[in-house]
């Protein structure tokens, strides 16, 4: 007869899904759970399994299950929340982040998250203001860190003036969410290749992290030798397809003003490189599936 | 009186306003400009602020941009330096002197809009948000854009 505890059993789930490995975790929790149907601790890391494995019906129902008894647990506040952002019912998530505050009002980490979720919802001075009000309690919070240096990059800080993101790096260096954010910051600057090889770091330690491989993969297409004619257009967007699109005009103006065989050549050359430019980066992912 | 961090803990999502949405992307708003000319770019850059909940803050700018655009096409095409502009545009591209136009009005119009809401489309790429589909407001944009433009240009040669 299996005499590991409940408690045994939530260490060795813990240790699993720190290393996002859901699968095992559930086999344990199923097995700790039959016998200890009601435990609190379980209920909320079979929640919490079923979130990181995208189950967000199953693990609300879980987490329900558990605030209906304990209605201040913290954990089961949390998981509520982060459910409801994954969700996109950010109305309902604001009062439970602030209900949490208000309870815990020097854990800089629920800083963090609100401002994730102002974030979400387009809020960003205010996700500024939370963030930097978070990290009055700890200054190397991560979340409070993350959260501005997103919003550095949503507002063009290129110079990384309110030094988060070199916070992450000094502090927390390992951390996925560094690394994603150093992704972000050399795409911004125009280093793909760099970017890439950063994405491809963090898909081996988590490799069964989507949004990651999906960022990895998107990083590898637009790195791949065939796409090396659309440069104008990744590094300066649709200010480069408005400058391709200007410079065609007059140019092939000018090339058929001076030949017409050259102004014909041109003129295809431009129809092969707009067909290209709409077709190839859609071709590619499928010849290319990640 | 408040202090700073009570004021943080108020509410934004809930009560009178209304959430946010997510803009149309920059490539639904850009093809729109590009195909429907300056009255479609106008017609998704307001579309785009009602969905950020910022039509008070756009809208003195919105009309600012169709007077400029009226304007404009005034000048070009009922004053003499403005038909000489149009002259000398086709001279150098020929039949696609007005297309061009119309469509260099348009991008100036999407550029306009970009700089406005530059804050919320990076937010929404940066973050991943789901954009609304761009398809039915775009078609509707470019047809409502182009039948403007036709009126206003035959309006104004009569």
């Amino acid at each position: 007869m299996d005499s590991t505890t409940p408690e045994q059993v939530m260490q060795q789930v813990q240790a699993l899904l720190e290393r996002r490995r859901t699968t095992q975790a559930r086999v344990l929790l199923q097995a700790a759970l039959a016998t200890n149907p009601q435990h609190t601790g379980l209920l909320m890391q079979a929640a919490w399994t079923d979130y990181l494995d995208d189950r967000g019906d199953e693990a609300l129902a879980t987490v329900k299950q558990v605030l209906a008894s304990q209605p201040h647990h913290e954990s089961a506040r949390l998981l509520y929340f982060e459910l409801l952002v994954k969700a996109e019912r950010y109305v309902e998530a604001e009062p439970v982040i602030i209900e949490l505050l208000r309870d815990y009002p020097e854990h800089a980490p629920y800083y963090g998250r609100y401002a994730s979720l102002m974030l979400h919802a387009l809020k960003l001075p205010k996700a500024r203001q939370l963030a930097q009000e978070g990290l009055k309690s700890d200054p190397d919070d991560t979340d409070c860190l993350g959260a501005i240096t997103i919003c550095d990059f949503i507002e063009q800080r290129d110079r990384d003036t309110s030094g988060a993101l070199q916070r992450l790096l000094a502090y927390h260096p390992q951390s996925a969410q560094t690394l994603v954010l150093v992704a972000v910051a050399l795409q911004q600057r125009g280093d793909l290749k760099e970017a890439r090889h950063v994405s491809q770091e963090l898909v081996r330690a988590q490799p069964d992290n989507t949004p990651l491989v999906e960022m990895a993969h998107q990083l590898k297409l637009s790195t791949h030798w065939s796409m090396v004619p659309m440069w104008p257009m990744q590094r300066f967007g649709w200010v480069g397809s408005i400058v391709i699109w200007l410079i065609a005009l007059f140019g092939l103006r000018i090339a058929a003003n001076a030949s017409p065989a050259l102004g014909a050549v041109s003129t295809v050359v431009f129809l092969v490189y707009v067909v290209y430019s709409w077709t190839w980066p859609a071709i590619l992912k499928k010849l290319m599936p990640m | 009186m408040n202090s700073p961090r009570e004021d943080l803990l108020r509410p934004s999502l809930s009560g009178g306003d209304s959430p946010v949405s997510a803009p149309y992307s920059m490539q639904t708003t850009f093809l729109t400009g590009f195909f429907g000319g300056p009255f479609a770019a106008i017609a998704i850059f307001a579309i785009n602020s009602f969905r950020l909940r910022r039509i008070s803050r756009d809208l003195p700018v919105g009309i600012g941009m169709l007077l400029v655009v009226l304007l404009g096409m005034w000048v070009l095409h009922r004053t003499a330096p403005g038909g000489a502009a149009l002259a000398w545009l086709e001279a150098s591209l020929g039949s696609r002197s007005i297309r061009f136009v119309h469509q260099m009005a348009g991008l100036l119009i999407v550029g306009a809009a970009y700089l406005l809401h530059r804050r919320e489309q990076r937010n929404s790429d940066l973050l991943g948000l789901k954009r609304p589909n761009g398809w039915v407001a775009g078609i509707a944009c470019i047809l409502l854009g182009t039948a403007l433009s036709i009126v206003c240009l035959a309006a104004l040669r009569m």
